[in-house]
């Protein structure tokens, strides 16, 4: 797009500490599933969440840069999707780390390596969709995940148009990895209409504290 | 010059046009091999019936051959003998529902169609991204993707 845009959705300080601790939680349990699945000890931290536009997502990723994305839609009492982003370096790393391979063997991805990441990513955004649905004890149903491993331009463009009709905002949850010793980094985003932004940011900040 | 989603740009002689990272989007490379000019649109959705008129200039597919040709004009060419070729128009997750790459293949089909203008080559659909270069003294696009 050529125009910039600023956010119109803001959250107080305290809202954003309540995501947090969602996100942490949703965290907890997608380590421990991730756990199960590579063999290995797994940590998930939250390093940030942030509300943007999709657009200033990724300030610094050029067009043609390669990057994995696992895409998660979602309907129910609110509609939108989640997108899990990794580096094709950090997706290799990520493959390795979960088929038991030993560090830097990924150098392509075979149908197994994009059925794991896929099923990571499924993980990760439904651990963190769940959280969401019984906290605000909505209805949220995930549907099938897809895969796609190319140009970051072409990644996020579907979404973008999907996006262009209806005023859009990004929750964006920046995620570090840990497979013992190796660290990865990754964006979820979790792409909502501004309104039904605004309902989840609301509900958010009516739940009491360690609630 | 980088043409970003939502946008066009035209150019003469010497000159190349890209367009970086295209999925569901189209590209619409027209050429008026004659007086070598030429432009290239970036669009995001097909031609819609209720456009938004606060949207980005060549959002849809008719407006942004609109913008183009008029934008061809002001720099001398005439509307005739115009050939067209298409990019992009992928699909780009298989659980994305809504088939918007194709709806815009067809949709720039139709508009140049209606306006007059010969579809000489494309290259689209599929799961792929691709770059586009459009360099106007030959009229050649170069369709780059990830192997």
């Amino acid at each position: 797009m050529t125009k910039e845009h600023e956010a119109h959705v803001a959250m107080t300080s305290g809202t954003e500490g309540k995501l947090i601790s969602m996100a942490n939680a949703a965290a907890k349990s997608a380590s421990e599933a991730l756990a199960k699945l590579s063999q290995r000890r797994v940590t998930i931290s939250v390093a940030s969440v942030e509300i943007k536009p999709v657009q200033r997502v990724f300030p610094g990723i050029l067009p043609e840069t390669v990057v994995a994305g696992v895409y998660l839609p979602a309907t129910g009492d609110i509609k939108g999707a989640s997108l899990l982003v990794f580096t094709e370096d950090a997706a290799f790393l990520v493959c390795d780390m979960l088929l038991m391979k030993e560090e830097g063997t990924t150098r392509k991805l075979t149908e197994v390596d994009i059925s794991a990441l896929t099923e990571a990513g499924r993980i990760l955004c439904g651990s963190f969709l769940t959280v969401l649905s019984n906290t605000m004890r909505i209805k949220i149903v995930e549907h099938v995940p897809s895969f796609s491993l190319d140009m970051f331009g072409a990644v996020v463009d579907v979404l973008i148009a999907e996006m262009v009709q209806i005023p859009t905002e990004a929750l964006v949850i920046q995620m570090r990895f840990a497979f013992d010793h190796a660290r990865v980094a990754g964006p979820i985003l979790f792409i909502l209409g501004i309104q039904d932004l605004e309902t989840v940011l609301k509900a958010v900040d009516t739940i009491k504290r360690g609630a | 010059m980088e043409v970003q989603m939502g946008d066009v740009a035209v150019a003469q002689r010497g000159d190349c046009i890209t367009a970086m990272g295209v999925g569901s989007c189209i590209v619409i490379a027209i050429h008026d091999r004659a007086n070598r000019i030429g432009g290239l649109a970036h669009a995001i959705l097909p031609t819609s019936e209720h456009p938004n008129r606060s949207l980005a200039v060549a959002t849809h597919v008719d407006r942004a051959v609109d913008e183009l040709l008029k934008r061809m004009a002001v720099l001398g060419v005439n509307g005739t003998n115009l050939e067209a070729k298409l990019v992009g128009g992928a699909n780009m997750f298989a659980a994305f529902k809504a088939r918007i790459g194709e709806e815009n293949v067809s949709s720039a089909r139709e508009k140049l169609k209606k306006e007059g203008i010969t579809l000489v080559a494309e290259c689209v659909g599929g799961s792929q991204g691709r770059s586009v270069e459009f360099c106007i003294s030959t009229g050649v696009v170069t369709v780059k993707t990830k192997l």
